[in-house]
């Protein structure tokens, strides 16, 4: 509760190590493992990107059936700036939740015939110029399948807005990970580590499971191996209580995001973040709600102040 | 390791598991046939008018390759297995042979026949796919790899099965107490031997030990076991005098050595022998006409076909046909005979110690090509005697005019019983596993001889090529013991892959390197037998032998062994120099120069005190197992000292294991042989299991059971597959961490799994008691994804009767518009099409009913249609159609994984990936949670082997090899010697270079809260499979539904429908909880609850019925609902509805009371108002 409240005070603050187009590594700074949480959570899971949802297939004589085509085609990231701007085809407003206008689908066509080489990602023709196949200027584009002589492929792709939670095509995230910038340091209390004798200390050392103290064959004392790697949380022994102490340090965070290509590591950062505001900002709602029909309740709360 | 892509496959090792199927087929397409042929007996015809003689017998069969029937005779166009397997057919060629006619001995006549379409092996000689390399084969629509060595039938492909025979041309003694049965005096002991011609065919003799001293020799004519004295049989066989037998007989006994090593006779010989000659004397046979005489005499009238003949003349065939009938010679038979008796009696005064049949070493194994062979042999002699039959009967039949003289008139009677049979009733035998035969063909079991080759996975297949089963005979036996695990079979069988369960223990499987010897040497060609034996008897009169001569009196054990090649004994070496004999043999079995072939089988049987009967057996017979070891008394650096040992053999040599130590040998027996390298005892699925050695070991066999049930990559050609049910896999991959068997048998072109990341710990709670949960994001991005595919055949031709065949066709119905949305117009569904239950997929038009009929789907799932293919052989009308139906079975909760190391789980949540845990440094989220639990109990440390190398694998982008027993092999190459012994350590080095941890934990992140794991977490890629059960085949719930007609309770069936038994255990337990409303629920409410009328009159339950309310003529008031007629029960016997009651009872109760009237008892209820009602 102290630490809580000590952090209250402080305001996240952040600092970025690396930063690529898909990917970003930054230092979060004064908070808890909640507010680590929630931005993982909504990077992963509500960023709403665009993503192939239904396959209209014309011809297909390729030896991939039907399904196993659609799979590979939804896997494929397809740029997603304009996503905040879509509808959810659910909600258009404009085609009434049918999901076939401009404004909530783009249309893929792709049409090959026994090319030389793979069918790609390349082939894949757009009907809206700003959300491609992420990879469409690379070299080599996604594989899609491959065709033998006499083999055809039509189809129709309608990729629409969504987000992870619905299914993973739609997350722009590929890898993210949030660990603790500065584990838990160790401190030995030398004075008590010395009352030990030899025999002692090895028996010691040897109880905890992954090399994480050794004897200095020289000194003959008990020295940290891995200072700042992977002994956080360690159990303690109980005769070990009081010879060493445990400094938890659990405010700061590594954040790594790297995204599919749909979006942008530090759009996707931003994305996340504008969620979080508008999450939050449906209290703010909330407290309108609460000021035309509940004014007494407010009043009480004024008066606490 | 892995091949290069592009690069060719070798699949030459995978050939060589199937090779004992292909070789015996070509044997008998190559010779085996004509060989057969030469040994079916001709048959005479005897017209009393005319006083001719016909002669009748076949000779020159011809079996030609697989073609389709044209019009044009001149072009004919290969029929490919692949077609057949969609069109339904069989793969078969025809079979044409002729037979011979000879009036009187006259000019001989030959009449071809066609004896119909018989079925060939695919990839054998005759086979279009044979010699294609995989390009050709894929052109040819088959698998790269199509490794051919089974049948099509129908369009289901058929195995033979491999089946385990008593070893051939070996007298073996056994104890049984059944043969006690036989008669009087009989004791349980008797030495009997499985003698097979060369045709294959096979007679058992049994030479049966009297308690008097005696011996029967009993063999089976027609179903029927006729037992001889055995002193008549040895008069019989060749010109001999008493003393002659008696010193024969006695030459095992040497009174100077009373007691010693190898001694088998006893003083009793000598008395036994004078029993037996006296039993000759008693019956006042003197001579071997007088013998021969009395043997004709009894049997004239079982043998066919000889009535007219003298009696030794019938004597003689019962010899040459009934008793040791791989010997032709009567003096190799005598000295058989001779030998025979001596083992008979060693076992009888126990100083020899009776062969166990169970044992490997006194076993053979029954090949597709000789079983085929000894089928065909008898339906051609069935068909043979039936025809003279019908000639008989033609020219008996005074009122037909039957002119014997005319071939014509004799071919038309003769194709009364027609020559096509014969090839439909081998297919016959294929498809069903079932002899249809008189005589037994001297086999143990009638049915169970082919299975289906089943292609759920790779692995599954291949095992039905490389399964040896016992015998059905053994199935049913309570005794445990033909089960056992027996060292004998070390290096033959494997000790790891049997199922566990019913067919425990006799259903084996042949090691990776065990092969069965063929009639083909190295080199291709057939072997010439006589000429084998005629040099090894050379090379064995070189170096010492005595060769056996007729009147010549040897000696026996311990100062000379009798030598035998396949059963005939050809001399006797003096045993002291008998070790030098075999060493010397071996030397020559594995030179390539030499004529002896190199699949020979030494089985020297050393003297010993009360062990085997000694003696030096040499086998050149086919179908043995064999299996490659290095001879180490020969130098060689290369693999030219490989030699092949049989099982026989090998009980009695010095194997050692290839780690360089002795294993533990005596000076006194140094190993002369070693083996290539430990794995070599392992089956092909059991080698698969990586570092099996470090599991305990029922897991490597339920990961063998396992293997085989893995939904993988069944086919490459699927496309061209008809199969009834196919379960695929749609994203395999191949594993990081293999065996190498893994590599030689081109498993990657069938693979099994997903190298899944798995996590070890406890998480949510739904991973307890070997469930496991999936990550959702995972399975939605494709990880263990598959499908069914079901493939319906409408084959118009099979519907109805002959009539109204050509009537039907596809179509669909101009006036149910309904159907257009599903079926095309020519009546068949659209490819790619999704159909649910009970949509129609097909529309059938019948043009003389004018109607239409549409099959709709059953089951409870909607399917796609994935293919559709139509036989276009008929050209005017399509008259065959596939349908191929794809199920898609992606996981859900419920279905079934494993590892590779019996690791079976199923799964319980498909959890969302977010909250997963996580690890810190490198985010990874886990695909797959296991429960530590999992571990402790079951000792599967090699899956944790797997998990670290795996990760390093992956890390360092390789292959990790995971053979077993790799600290069993010598360190000479010094490549392992210069790391660290552990394994643990070289897999934990890998992972430190890279920055993991050295034990392959990692730091894991909450899924859910963000925090640390209170402790690392061990998380590594496993190889995983997906087993074949899953719930959608299995789930069965019903709350209401289709009932039974008579009780009125709800059927059992999955299938139709139906719900599970709500049994007397499960009352039982309700009634201890005192559930007495949900035992009234479960029941009564919701079983048969029925509400009966009963006239409490009477007291009858059958007599009430219904009485019509009178019709009156009422006027319908417009608007208003029909007035309900009041329903007014009465009772028949009492004539009034007076005492009418209702009461609830089970639906039975109403059908008991009505069975029991039928039996004229009544059945009274007594009425009272008990419950206030």
């Amino acid at each position: 509760m102290e630490r809580l409240l000590k952090l209250n005070r402080l305001m996240p603050r952040w600092k970025v190590l690396e930063s690529r187009s898909r990917f970003l590594m930054f230092v979060l700074e004064g908070t808890t493992e909640s507010f680590v949480r929630v931005l993982l959570r909504i990077m992963t899971e509500e960023v709403p990107t665009i993503a192939i949802h239904e396959v209209v297939i014309e011809t297909n004589s390729s030896f991939l059936s039907d399904s196993f085509l659609a799979q590979r085609l939804r896997f494929i990231p397809l740029t997603s700036d304009l996503a905040n701007l879509m509808y959810y085809s659910t909600e258009c407003p404009n085609c009434n939740g049918r999901g076939y206008c401009h404004l909530c689908s783009v249309e893929f066509r792709l049409s090959a015939k026994c090319v030389a080489g793979d069918v790609t990602s390349k082939d894949l023709v757009t009907s809206n110029p700003s959300v491609l196949p992420f990879d469409f200027f690379d070299p080599t584009g996604t594989a899609i399948v491959k065709l033998k002589p006499g083999e055809e492929l039509t189809l129709k792709a309608i990729a629409r807005k969504g987000i992870g939670k619905d299914h993973i095509k739609w997350s722009p995230l590929a890898a993210t990970s949030a660990k603790y910038f500065c584990p838990s340091d160790i401190r030995i209390n030398e004075e008590l580590m010395e009352t030990l004798t030899l025999e002692q200390k090895k028996q010691w050392v040897a109880s905890y499971p992954t090399d994480l103290f050794q004897v200095d064959p020289q000194t003959q004392k008990v020295v940290l191996c891995r200072p700042g790697n992977g002994y956080h949380n360690m159990p303690l022994n109980p005769e070990a209580r009081g010879v060493i102490e445990v400094f938890e340090k659990k405010d700061t965070f590594v954040f790594t995001v790297e995204t599919t290509g749909a979006l942008k590591a530090s759009q996707l950062l931003m994305n996340a973040l504008a969620i979080l505001k508008r999450k939050l900002l449906s209290f703010r709602v909330l407290e309108d709600h609460f000021l035309d029909h509940d004014l007494a309740g407010i009043d009480k709360l004024d008066s606490e102040n | 390791m892995a091949a290069k892509p592009g690069a060719a496959q070798d699949f030459e090792p995978l050939r060589q598991l199937f090779k004992p199927h292909i070789e015996s087929f070509d044997y008998m397409v190559e010779a085996g046939l004509d060989t057969m042929f030469e040994h079916i007996k001709s048959v005479e015809v005897y017209d009393p008018s005319t006083t001719k003689k016909n002669l009748l017998w076949l000779t020159n069969p011809e079996l030609y390759p697989p073609n389709k029937e044209r019009l044009s005779r001149t072009i004919s166009e290969p029929l490919l297995p692949f077609e057949c397997r969609q069109a339904k057919i069989s793969y078969s060629g025809k079979l044409c042979a002729d037979v011979c006619f000879q009036y009187d001995g006259g000019a001989i006549i030959r009449e071809k026949f066609n004896f119909g379409a018989f079925p060939i092996m695919l990839q054998s000689k005759l086979c279009h796919l044979r010699g294609a390399d995989p390009k050709k084969l894929v052109s040819y629509k088959e698998e790269a790899s199509e490794m051919g060595g089974y049948f099509i039938l129908n369009g289901l492909e058929r195995v033979v099965r491999l089946l385990i025979l008593p070893k051939r041309n070996y007298p073996m003694s056994t104890v049984r107490s059944s043969f006690s049965e036989r008669g009087e005096g009989y004791s349980d002991k008797a030495v009997l031997i499985r003698c097979v011609r060369a045709d294959q065919t096979s007679v058992s003799v049994k030479l049966y030990y009297l308690r008097n001293g005696s011996a029967r020799l009993g063999f089976w004519i027609k179903g029927r076991e006729y037992l001889l004295p055995v002193g008549i049989v040895l008069k019989a066989l060749v010109d001999t005098t008493d003393h002659e037998i008696y010193v024969n007989l006695t030459c095992c006994y040497n009174e100077k050595c009373e007691k010693g090593k190898g001694v088998v006779g006893t003083q009793l010989v000598g008395e036994r022998a004078k029993i037996i000659l006296d039993e000759v004397r008693d019956l006042s046979l003197f001579t071997r006409l007088q013998c021969l005489e009395y043997i004709g005499e009894h049997f004239q009238p079982i043998m066919d076909g000889l009535e007219s003949n003298s009696y030794p003349f019938v004597a003689e065939t019962v010899m040459k046909n009934y008793i040791f009938v791989h010997l032709d010679n009567n003096f190799d038979k005598f000295n058989l005979l001779i030998f025979m008796l001596q083992k008979l009696f060693s076992l009888i005064d126990q100083t020899s110690v009776p062969d166990n049949p169970d044992s490997l070493q006194n076993q053979e194994v029954l090949l597709p090509g000789h079983l085929i062979t000894i089928y065909l042999k008898e339906k051609l002699e069935e068909w043979l005697q039936k025809g003279i039959k019908l000639i008989q009967d033609e020219i008996s039949d005074d009122s037909k005019k039957f002119d014997f003289c005319s071939l014509a008139h004799v071919k038309k009677v003769m194709e009364k019983n027609p020559a096509r049979q014969i090839s439909s009733a081998v297919e016959n035998m294929l498809k069903t596993g079932r002899l249809a035969t008189q005589t037994g063909l001297d086999m143990q079991q009638r049915a169970g001889y082919t299975v289906m080759a089943e292609r759920l996975n790779f692995l599954r297949f291949l095992s039905h090529f490389r399964a040896v089963h016992r015998g059905a005979s053994f199935a049913g036996l309570r005794t445990t013991t033909v089960r056992k695990l027996l060292p004998d079979s070390w290096g033959f069988l494997c000790p790891v892959h049997t199922p566990d369960g019913e067919p425990c223990g006799l259903l084996n499987h042949m090691t990776s390197i065990c092969k069965v010897t063929s009639f083909f040497d190295a080199q291709g060609n057939i072997k010439d037998y006589f000429k084998i034996k005629m040099s090894v008897l050379k090379i064995l009169v070189e170096v010492g032998m005595m060769p056996s001569l007729p009147k010549l009196v040897r000696a026996g054990p311990p100062v000379v062994l009798t030598v035998f090649i396949d059963g005939c004994i050809v001399g006797s070496v003096p045993s002291g120099q008998v070790e030098k004999v075999v060493a010397h043999l071996r030397r020559l079995k594995v030179s390539s120069a030499a004529v002896i072939p190199d699949d020979m089988e030494v089985g020297y049987i050393p003297l010993s005190m009360g062990g085997a009967y000694p003696g030096l057996y040499l086998f050149t017979s086919p179908s043995r197992f064999v299996r490659p070891v290095r001879n180490i008394s020969i130098p060689s650096d290369g693999n030219e000292n490989i030699e092949l040992i049989g099982p026989f053999e090998q009980g009695f040599m010095e194997i050692r294991c290839s780690d360089g130590g002795d294993g533990g040998r005596k000076s006194g027996f140094p190993a002369t042989h070693e083996e290539i390298h430990p794995t070599g005892m392992l089956s092909v699925v059991a080698s698969l299991t990586p570092w099996s050695d470090h599991n305990q070991s029922p897991r490597n066999m339920y990961q063998c059971q396992m293997a085989k049930q893995t939904m993988a990559f069944s086919s490459q050609a699927i496309k061209n597959r008809a199969d009834q049910k196919l379960y695929h896999l749609q994203t395999p991959q191949t594993p990081i961490v293999r065996t190498s068997a893994y590599t030689k048998y081109s498993i990657d072109e069938f693979p099994t799994g997903t190298n899944a990341i798995v996590a070890v710990l406890a998480y949510t709670g739904y991973d307890m008691e070997d469930a496991m949960i999936l990550n959702k994001s995972s399975v939605e991005r494709g990880m263990f994804h598959g499908q069914i595919y079901q493939t319906e055949t409408i084959d118009l031709n099979d519907q109805g009767r002959k009539s109204d065949r050509t009537s039907k066709m596809f179509r669909r119905s101009n006036l149910d518009k309904t159907v257009s949305s599903f079926l095309d117009s020519d009546g068949l569904p659209y490819v790619g099409q999704l159909i649910k239950p009970e949509e129609p997929y097909c529309s059938v038009y019948n043009e003389v009913t004018n109607s239409t009929y549409t099959c709709k789907r059953r089951g409870s799932e909607p399917v796609y249609v994935d293919y559709v293919s139509v036989d276009v052989k008929n050209k005017k009308q399509l008259q065959k159609v596939n349908i191929r139906f794809r199920h898609p079975r992606n996981p859900v909760i419920g279905d079934k994984f494993s590892s590779r190391h019996g690791q079976k789980g199923v799964c319980s949540q498909l959890w969302p990936d977010i909250d997963m845990p996580f690890s810190g440094t490198t985010g990874m989220r886990p695909d797959l949670i296991i429960n530590p639990h999992a571990f402790p109990s079951r000792m599967t440390i090699a899956m944790l082997l797997e998990s670290v190398a795996a990760k390093g694998g992956s890390l360092r982008g390789e292959f990790v090899d995971a053979t077993p027993f790799r600290s069993s092999v010598k360190k000479d190459s010094g490549e392992s010697g210069s790391k660290s012994d552990s394994l643990v350590d070289e897999l934990g080095l890998l992972l430190k270079e890279k920055g993991f941890n050295y034990h392959g934990v990692e730091v894991l992140y909450s899924g859910v809260y963000g925090t640390e794991l209170t402790c690392e977490i061990f998380i590594g890629p496993v190889y995983y499979q997906r087993l074949r059960h899953m719930v959608s085949d299995k789930f069965q719930v019903r709350s209401t539904g289709t009932i039974d007609q008579v009780t009125r309770q709800p059927i059992k069936g999955r299938k139709r429908g139906g719900g599970i038994r709500f049994g007397e255990m499960e009352r039982d337990s309700l009634l201890a909880h005192g559930a007495a409303y949900l035992l009234h629920d479960r029941l009564h409410t919701c079983s048969d609850h029925h509400i009966a009328d009963v006239c409490s009159l009477c007291g009858s339950l059958l007599t009430t019925t219904f009485q019509q309310p009178q019709r009156r003529p009422v006027r319908e008031i417009g608007g208003l609902p029909p007035g309900k007629a009041l329903k007014k029960v009465f009772c028949h016997a009492c004539k009034t509805s007076r005492g009418m009651e209702t009461v609830a009872m089970p639906y039975v109760f109403r059908y008991l009371a009505a069975e029991l009237a039928a039996m004229n008892i009544k059945m009274t209820l007594q009425l009272s108002n008990g419950a206030g009602a």
